[in-house]
């Protein structure tokens, strides 16, 4: 046999003892390791807690399989009761501010609870003032006395709502009639309407009428009324007082046209004094008197409110007032009859 | 002034002949037999069997010991303490239902704490 034939099957064999405890030994590996782990994990530790008295010792043997499942179990335990306090403490802190929002949303229902009281309350009294108006617009047109409540409003299309049912409890009763209300505002509008109408057509009239007061800013005070008084100039006897008087404690105050009209005498007499009659449509007649200054002219028309003199002291007075007097056709009337009715209209 | 030692331990089931030193906590369960030093403490707790010459700084003895003690701090036999021993230390406490024979001789203490 040649030399380089030995030598290579020399080789050949090597190699081939070596391929084999390769392979026994990389396939031996998956037994073994898994044999290893068991063997690792199957280890014993023992935990020993030595007194440092005469006490006895305790002793515990434990796998390490065993002692890292009890520390895995303590940790996932601690983890948890962490995640859970946590949890808790949030879900107590969420707790205390819903019970905070629940106490104010509490108080303010409370309050709008009081408001709708207050409303419902207001709607009453509106309710009733709109059928007394009904009613006195329904009795003066129809010429016929008072009607009752229910029906005006009816025949003014409105449900009353002193008849409406209270169901429910609580808020739900207020929100009901909270809504039951915005119907009858709703439903209230169209007479409203008419009403509006009425005094708008009504407007013009009034102005034609002897209805303001007399003196710039509403201010004074009646000093004598209409009709039976004591006479100022001699003590205990009676005579008919032809108007009233206003005071206003001193002079200068401009006194107003009560009406549009046409002055048909602006002049002095020793009764009156500088005295103003102004003629008004419906054949009223007003005249003021006693007054300090005339501002205006014979045959000049006025209107309502305008300045025709100022307050004053002249002819048979006791002191600075304004004589008002109304006259409708040929009867002298109480003026205050007429300022009534511009105060209720407004 | 302890200076910082292991815990070493001699269990119920084991068995020391000869010269033994340690130094911290030594307790021991099992028998024991020749010339024990610990520079610390030496517990001989109750199953204890030991027939040697100790020498520590503190002593506790809750089982059998036949020889001598040197302590340097204290001694102290509890109720369950059989003891046939020369005893030397500074400080001795014997609980009531102790068995003892043997001498005391008190010494000085020699330990500065």
């Amino acid at each position: 046999m040649p030399e380089g034939l030995r030598s290579y099957k020399k080789r050949e064999k090597l190699f081939y003892v070596k391929l084999v405890a390769g392979t026994k030994a990389f396939f031996g590996g998956f037994v073994s390791i898994p044999r290893r782990v068991v063997a690792w994990l199957g280890a014993k530790t023992t935990i020993v807690f030595i007194p440092h008295s005469e006490a006895r010792s305790r002793r515990f043997g434990i796998s390490r399989f065993l002692l890292g499942l009890a520390s895995l179990f303590f940790i996932a335990l601690l983890g948890f009761s962490l995640f859970a306090t946590t949890r808790y403490t949030a879900a107590r802190i969420q707790l205390r501010i819903a019970q905070g929002r629940a106490e104010e949303a509490r108080a303010a229902v409370d309050e709008l609870r009081d408001s709708a009281e207050i409303l419902m309350g207001s709607a009453l009294r509106f309710e009733s003032k709109l059928a007394e108006l009904l009613t006195a617009g329904a009795s003066a047109n129809l010429k016929q006395s008072a009607i009752p409540v229910e029906q005006a409003l009816k025949a003014a299309g409105l449900a009353s709502m002193l008849s409406m049912p209270a169901t429910g409890g609580m808020a739900f009763r207020e929100v009901e009639r909270l809504k039951a209300l915005s119907a009858y505002l709703d439903s209230a509008l169209p007479s409203l309407d008419r009403i509006t109408n009425t005094v708008a057509a009504q407007k013009d009239i009034l102005s034609e009428i002897p209805n303001t007061w007399p003196i710039q800013g509403g201010i004074g005070h009646i000093s004598m009324y209409f009709g039976q008084n004591e006479y100022p100039f001699s003590a205990g006897q009676w005579y008919l007082h032809t108007g009233i008087d206003i005071s206003t404690y001193r002079s200068g105050d401009p006194i107003l046209a009560t009406a549009d009209g046409k002055i048909i005498d602006a002049s002095y007499t020793a009764e009156l004094g500088n005295s103003v009659t102004i003629q008004h449509s419906h054949g009223f007649i007003t005249r003021y008197a006693h007054l300090r200054s005339i501002r205006v002219k014979k045959g000049q028309q006025v209107a309502q409110g305008q300045v025709v003199g100022t307050l004053g002291n002249t002819g048979k007075s006791t002191g600075p007032h304004l004589h008002y007097e109304v006259h409708l056709g040929t009867s002298i009337i109480d003026p205050l009859r007429f300022l009534n009715v511009r105060k209720a209209v407004k | 002034m302890m200076k910082k030692g292991a815990e070493s331990v001699f269990s119920s089931n084991s068995f020391l002949e000869g010269d033994y030193s340690c130094s911290g906590l030594l307790r021991i369960e099992g028998r024991a037999k020749g010339r024990i030093s610990v520079d610390g403490s030496l517990v001989i707790a109750e199953e204890a069997r030991v027939e040697a010459a100790i020498k520590a700084r503190e002593v506790v003895v809750a089982g059998i010991l036949v020889g001598s003690i040197e302590a340097e701090k204290s001694i102290r036999l509890t109720r369950t303490a059989r003891v046939k021993a020369k005893l030397f230390s500074p400080v001795f406490s014997l609980e009531q239902g102790a068995l003892f024979e043997g001498d005391v001789f008190n010494t000085p203490n020699q330990v500065q704490d």
